[in-house]
């Protein structure tokens, strides 16, 4: 608790932040008196010191007259309170701890002598490097922002979308020495309060030292934690977070993350891009297609090839078999090692591309990729059916909009090769089979994974509309499964063309 | 919202015993009807239709049940257990040959080098992986796996189907016996027994239809397979298979089709078994009943097979007919008393 001596809450401030070169503090006189003096603290670049010199510090010395007020002590601190700052956010406080708090927060501190209080004025200005396109999900037509660093971006960002007053913005403090802001937003009258509960919850017991990043927060929530596929969505666009928070999803903002989260997600959500339903139908329902089935070359694409070629030739029509036996003659080593080979050489460029800086990046990734492949192919290592199977597993991946579960496909592929190398088609079923085994079992907040694929029926197959393929935005008239009933609807009967031609 | 009751819908219901009937019925019957006329396979339909409605009207009257609760208020514990055990070696039984009859059709066609106690071990631990997680993922996952039941079938009908000329009534050659003994060849009518606790909400109406369409497509892809093969071979539909080319398609002839087909099918039957004998053997072990089983099932498969057809028929007959229509008869005499 504070004192009401200000010489001693001084010194107690002063050694909880002895050895803080960034804190500015100053105990200044108040309103043009002698013998009163109030005391301001705050972290240097975390807040708007233009806004605390004008608003706050001149008005407190120059701008206040006490000259005439005879009980100057019993009102001084509402004089303070009332007339002392043109800032809307000004809080009180006696306790010593949140005003530490506050104060690493970025928020600023006045405390007057003769008073056990302090006030909290809200004075946060963390740099920020400013709206930019988005690097990982961009795409042809549609909004170009992203999400930043800074929490407050993000939150109006989404509220700039969604201008409904049942949009909420839930804060909470999490990390003990971090005391990271996080938001949860979501519509109060769409979200399923059971789904919003069992969130607060796992979020709410999470006792560690710092949230950096709302990687961590994914990490702590998601609760099939050996699982590779991840049960909440990872997103940096504002039009994707804002179309998840209107499906009745929650979004989970972390100060100092680019990336929200949004949760429940299920498989079909990591096929779904934005730019899905601001181009036609026909057109996106194609690609939408595509990527289910680039998803699945991209992991059995080097199992089948493997197990086609080493248990079941007479699987393959003659003249590729003989184009095939042809190419691998020279090759020294078995396909098994090829694939393996070629698989690892590309993860290496991958991982090389991601580290280093972009005009480099591009240009080795460019040179590893024809070098390394016609080097190899050259030099009688690989065959070349070997660097265009992998070249085309490679490809279908980054087909898909969500690198999240991408890394978790690209995990996946190793398991198929290594049981369709010992066991020919039936290893490579089998290894199919626990796989889907296993997203089967899965769930995201009570909702399988597979949904719609599977259980679709408890939704009437309404989410079938948005899942293979896209139905035209008119006539997605319902809510999907992770909205409550009574909001399942989502568009009036006006806004179907066909029944208005 | 969903929950996690692990209990299933009846369309997952439905889907679970066609997955079951398509696969071993596709596989089987051909081999078992070669040489007789059509006819049997209707009368089958009338004795597999006979024996769900017995069992459906016993387990209707035990809503939610579970074998071992509802026959030990009949029968007293000690029955119970009896009747538990004889179901479980019947359904090991059953499902030990079938994994039997699956080593030896990969052994043939996908895998000659590999010794038949791999394919079989791996095959149990990816059933018993399945099992661990429960009746409700069981479900799920039927839900895609039908398709990939169905697919090799349809591509196979597809192809053939305008030459059907007419259905073939070659004869009127009808083998009673023969035909009542193919009924023991689906497992699943059994297992309906059992399934009743895992069910949101049993209708008998949607396990008849799902038979009969099961049937129906099994029905007309022995015609076809009649029509196109005039000998007798070791699994015809494979024959047919090896046989019906697409022109201009990516693989040679359909073996990738029909050995995915045959991968899924007895994944999905040698898990059923494994499932219900498990929930059985709970009575006796609750801890370690799926890792049991398992193991006594991939060991009942390396002892001849001779043994245990009869085995099959006499337990067979007593569940599908006399037990139902013993509690029935029970149930009245004391609805009667009452």
């Amino acid at each position: 608790m504070l004192s009401k001596n200000l010489d001693e809450n001084i010194f107690r401030l002063e050694e909880t932040f002895k050895d803080c070169g960034d804190l500015v503090s100053r105990k200044i006189p108040f309103a043009k008196t002698q013998n009163i003096f109030f005391y301001i603290i705050y972290i240097d670049m975390l807040t708007d010191r233009e806004l605390i010199e004008t608003q706050i510090i001149n008005r407190l010395m120059h701008r206040i007259n006490l000259d005439n007020k005879k009980d100057i002590p019993k009102y001084l601190f509402d004089e303070f309170k009332n007339y002392g700052m043109t800032t809307a956010e000004v809080k009180q406080t006696d306790k010593f701890d949140e005003i530490t708090s506050e104060i690493m927060s970025g928020n600023t501190v006045l405390i007057i002598d003769g008073f056990p209080n302090a006030l909290i004025v809200s004075t946060k200005q963390f740099p920020n490097r400013g709206i930019q396109s988005s690097q990982i999900e961009s795409v042809v037509y549609g909004p170009k922002d992203s999400f930043t660093e800074g929490m407050r971006h993000n939150t109006a960002l989404i509220r700039r979308r969604i201008r409904d007053v049942n949009l909420k913005v839930k804060q909470l403090k999490i990390g003990v020495r971090s005391q990271s802001d996080i938001a949860l937003m979501y519509i109060e009258d769409i979200v399923r309060p059971q789904i919003l509960e069992q969130i607060e919850k796992r979020i709410n017991e999470i006792n560690i030292d710092a949230i950096l990043d709302v990687g961590y927060i994914q990490q702590f929530i998601d609760k099939s934690f050996k699982s590779i596929f991840p049960q909440s969505q990872l997103t940096e666009r504002p039009d994707k977070a804002s179309s998840a928070i209107l499906e009745g999803r929650i979004v989970i903002i972390v100060d100092n993350s680019p990336f929200v989260l949004i949760v429940p997600a299920t498989l079909a959500t990591f096929f779904q891009s934005s730019e899905d339903y601001y181009e036609r139908w026909q057109i996106m329902s194609c690609l939408r297609l595509m990527r289910y089935v680039c998803a699945i070359i991209s992991i059995t694409l080097p199992g089948l090839f493997l197990a086609l070629t080493l248990y079941h030739p007479s699987m393959i029509p003659l003249k590729l078999v003989l184009k095939l036996a042809d190419e691998r003659s020279h090759v020294p080593f078995g396909s098994v090692v090829e694939i393996i080979m070629m698989e690892l050489a590309f993860e290496l460029l991958r991982e090389a591309g991601v580290r280093l800086p972009n005009p480099i990046g591009n240009t080795i990734g460019i040179v590893g990729g024809i070098i390394v492949g016609q080097a190899a192919v050259d030099a009688g290592l690989v065959s070349p059916i070997v660097i265009i199977i992998v070249s085309l597993t490679a490809i279908s991946s980054f087909s898909i909009p969500n690198t999240n579960f991408v890394s978790a496909l690209r995990l996946l592929k190793y398991m198929i090769i290594i049981f369709s190398a010992m066991l020919g088609l039936y290893g490579f079923w089998l290894a199919i089979l626990i796989i889907l085994i296993h997203l089967s079992s899965l769930k995201s907040f009570g909702i399988p994974y597979l949904y719609p694929i599977v259980s679709g029926e408890v939704n009437n197959f309404n989410d079938l509309e948005d899942t293979f393929f896209r139905l035209p935005i008119f006539k997605m008239k319902k809510r999907p499964i992770f909205a409550q009933k009574s909001q399942s609807k989502r568009q009036g009967e006006k806004s179907d063309v066909l029944k208005q031609q | 919202m969903f929950s996690s009751n692990n209990k299933i819908s009846v369309r997952q219901l439905q889907i679970l015993i066609m997955c079951n009937m398509l696969g071993i019925g596709i596989i089987i019957l051909p081999k078992i009807f070669f040489g007789f006329s059509m006819l049997n396979m209707i009368l089958l339909l009338f004795f597999i239709l006979a024996a769900v409605y017995l069992i459906t009207r016993v387990t209707q009257n035990y809503d939610g049940d579970n074998f071992f609760s509802y026959t030990q208020r009949i029968f007293g514990t000690m029955a119970a257990k009896i009747f538990s055990i004889m179901l479980m070696i019947k359904i090991f039984i059953t499902t030990a040959l079938q994994l039997k009859l699956f080593s030896q059709i990969i052994k043939i066609y996908v895998l000659p080098k590999t010794p038949s106690y791999i394919v079989n071990l791996v095959l149990i631990i990816t059933a018993g992986y399945l099992v661990s997680k429960g009746y409700e993922t069981r479900a799920r996952l039927s839900e895609i796996l039908i398709w990939l039941i169905i697919l090799p079938l349809a591509i196979v009908f597809f192809i053939t189907v305008f030459d059907i000329k007419n259905i073939p009534y070659d004869n009127a050659n009808i083998n009673l016996a023969r035909t009542f003994e193919g009924i023991f060849i689906f497992s699943q009518l059994d297992y309906l027994f059992l399934c009743e606790p895992f069910i949101k909400k049993s209708s008998p109406k949607k396990i008849f239809e799902a038979i009969i369409f099961s049937w129906l497509a099994i029905f007309f892809l022995m015609c076809i397979i009649k029509m196109k093969i005039q000998y007798e071979t070791f699994f015809p539909i494979i024959k047919l298979m090896t046989i019906t080319d697409i022109p201009g398609g990516f693989v040679q002839n359909q073996d990738f089709f029909i050995i995915s087909f045959v991968i899924i099918t007895f994944f999905v039957l040698i898990s059923s078994g494994i499932f219900f004998s498990s929930e059985l053997f709970a009575c006796i072990n609750k801890k370690y009943k799926i890792s049991s089983c398992c193991a006594i099932i991939y060991f009942i498969c390396f002892i001849s097979q001779n043994i245990f057809c009869n085995i099959i028929y006499i337990l067979g007959t007593f569940f599908y007919f006399v037990f139902p229509l013993i509690i029935l008869i029970t149930n009245k005499k004391a609805g009667d008393k009452n």
